[in-house]
């Protein structure tokens, strides 16, 4: 399971897209999100796709990659195809078997809101495969700091986020442990009857937060034990710079919303 | 049950780039009855080996055979579960799959799931709360109550609980005290003795192995070193100490009184009491030191 999902997970590299400053890229795919919703004809899609994959491109993560990471995703965007394809009635009907009809429409609708799902998911997959999880939490702190002044506690927020992507590949591990002991014990996770099931995940997921309960308590222990008092001034070991690339590739989101606002119909 | 490994490989993530080797070319056996332990660096592969005996990995090739049954790639996991029974397995940190409201409910969990009547578990409970020393009023307390050691000899019982040929342990003593690592060490060996039940230990203590153990087999980087008794074993102690490990300390010992006075020791000195008698007979002979 583990080897599918992509989606969280950073592929080191040097390439432009991951030398970007993390808050340009939350922007970037923040705006970029916004803006999918603007297209609304073959032109403006095929522009914010070709947006998409340059972005890709330029990150130089293997698209093969990239796809097999997509693979999970493709049943959701095959049913919304679907869903469109049988549910929309305008235009002409193109196709009929039965009481079903396809019209034009449908087609056209189906073909577009898959394709907004897949460049979507494409856009944020981008952003965590090139970004490490310390940076989306700095980026995040950083663009909300002026938050801090209305009393929101923007420090604490991007602390508990860095703390939950922390311990996500340890909960995974500690899954796998526990699973393995029950299974020494008899408990099957693959079948039986639903009550054995439940069993089984009980038999998992009692000593899943107890372990975690612990951990949390121990890792707060930890940090007081070494001063930590929140984000009251304290300093970073990595320190945010904006370069003028990362204003290139703004400019680049604004002369596409530009452009969408001319080409939608 | 004799147990026997041949030619197994064990490929984590196979078929991916993240593909690593952790077991090659391992071929051993390990006979019926025998107290055996398994000693190697972090990362050796004892902890891959040691989940091949119960199928809960199953070799990328080759074959294991546990007493009637044949382990390969191809078996299908369903047909694994008769075999879990049969073979025990504690792993590292027991405590940490305790899940249930009552301790007596936990140790029963165990053989419920093989199909036990509960009257009978319940029964193996009592027995077994007391085997491992603790008093039966546990029973009806929450096992989250409990301090860690007294935790991990319930777990200890939910394992023994399902009556196994084979009982596998997983550096059971780490963590506790000296005084409780001891208590448990004895508490397996007299199993063994009692029940003829064959025993694998992965320890990472040299101490426990000599004392304990018939055979010790000896990983390194994914394949078995060495194999043998004890004795042989720690006769070179330059040889282990290339691979990161050592002999105990009372061969340590009888190793360096060897070397400064210029006699031989003829006891392999193995334990604690083997040394005393050892150097009480060299006093004997009148060799004095």
């Amino acid at each position: 399971m583990t080897n599918h999902l992509i989606i969280g997970q950073y592929v080191p590299g040097h390439s432009v897209i991951h030398r970007l400053d993390p808050r340009a890229k939350l922007l970037i795919v923040f705006a970029y999100v916004l803006i999918v919703f603007l297209a609304n004809n073959a032109a403006t899609y095929a522009l914010l796709s070709l947006f998409a994959f340059a972005f890709a491109a330029l990150s130089r993560i293997p698209f093969s990659f990239i796809a097999r990471g997509l693979k999970p995703i493709l049943w959701v965007v095959l049913f919304t195809l679907l869903l469109h394809l049988f549910m929309t009635k305008e235009g002409d009907v193109i196709y009929q078997i039965g009481a079903l009809s396809v019209y034009e429409g449908g087609i056209k609708q189906g073909v577009f809101i898959s394709l907004r799902f897949l460049l979507l998911v494409l856009m944020t997959t981008m952003l965590t495969l090139t970004t490490t999880p310390i940076e989306v939490t700095d980026g995040v702190e950083s663009l909300l700091g002026p938050l801090k002044k209305m009393r929101v506690p923007v420090h604490e927020l991007a602390l508990m986020m860095a703390i939950s992507l922390r311990f996500i590949p340890t909960l995974m591990e500690e899954t796998e442990k526990i699973m393995k002991a029950q299974a020494a014990r008899g408990v099957d996770f693959s079948g039986g009857r639903f009550s054995e099931r439940m069993k089984a995940i009980v038999s998992l997921l009692v000593p899943l937060f107890i372990s975690s309960f612990k951990r949390a308590d121990e890792l707060a222990t930890a940090m007081e034990a070494r001063g930590y008092r929140g984000g009251e001034g304290r300093t970073k070991f990595r320190q945010l710079a904006w370069k003028p690339v990362d204003t290139v590739f703004l400019a680049a989101v604004a002369l596409l919303f530009a452009l969408l606002c001319l080409l939608r119909s | 049950m004799d147990i026997v490994f041949e030619k197994v490989e064990h490929v984590y993530n196979a078929r991916s780039p993240l593909a690593r080797r952790a077991l090659y070319d391992v071929n051993v056996a390990i006979r019926s009855g025998a107290y055996v332990a398994v000693v190697g660096h972090t990362g050796s592969g004892k902890s891959t080996l040691l989940q091949h005996l119960n199928g809960l990995l199953q070799p990328t090739s080759g074959a294991v055979k546990i007493g009637e049954e044949t382990i390969t790639s191809h078996k299908r996991p369903k047909q694994l579960k008769p075999l879990r029974k049969k073979v025990g397995v504690v792993f590292q940190f027991p405590e940490h799959q305790l899940f249930e409201e009552t301790v007596e409910k936990d140790i029963c969990f165990g053989p419920l799931n093989f199909g036990v009547p509960e009257d009978e578990a319940k029964r193996k409970a009592r027995e077994l709360i007391k085997l491992v020393g603790l008093s039966e009023d546990v029973l009806v307390r929450s096992p989250f109550d409990l301090s860690g050691g007294q935790m991990r000899r319930v777990a200890i019982a939910g394992v023994l609980a399902l009556e196994p040929e084979v009982l596998v342990l997983d550096e059971p003593t780490a963590g506790l005290d000296p005084r409780g690592r001891k208590e448990m060490m004895e508490m397996f060996y007299r199993l063994h003795r009692e029940k003829q039940l064959t025993t694998v230990l992965v320890t990472h203590s040299m101490e426990d192995a000599a004392r304990y153990a018939d055979e010790i087999i000896v990983m390194h980087e994914g394949t078995v070193w060495g194999h043998g008794t004890p004795e042989e074993i720690f006769r070179d102690a330059d040889k282990l100490a290339a691979i990161g490990l050592s002999v105990p300390e009372t061969v340590k010992l009888k190793q360096q009184l060897e070397k400064r006075f210029g006699v031989v020791i003829p006891s392999p000195c193995l334990t604690l009491e083997q040394t005393a008698e050892a150097i009480q007979q060299l006093f004997a002979k009148g060799e004095r030191p």
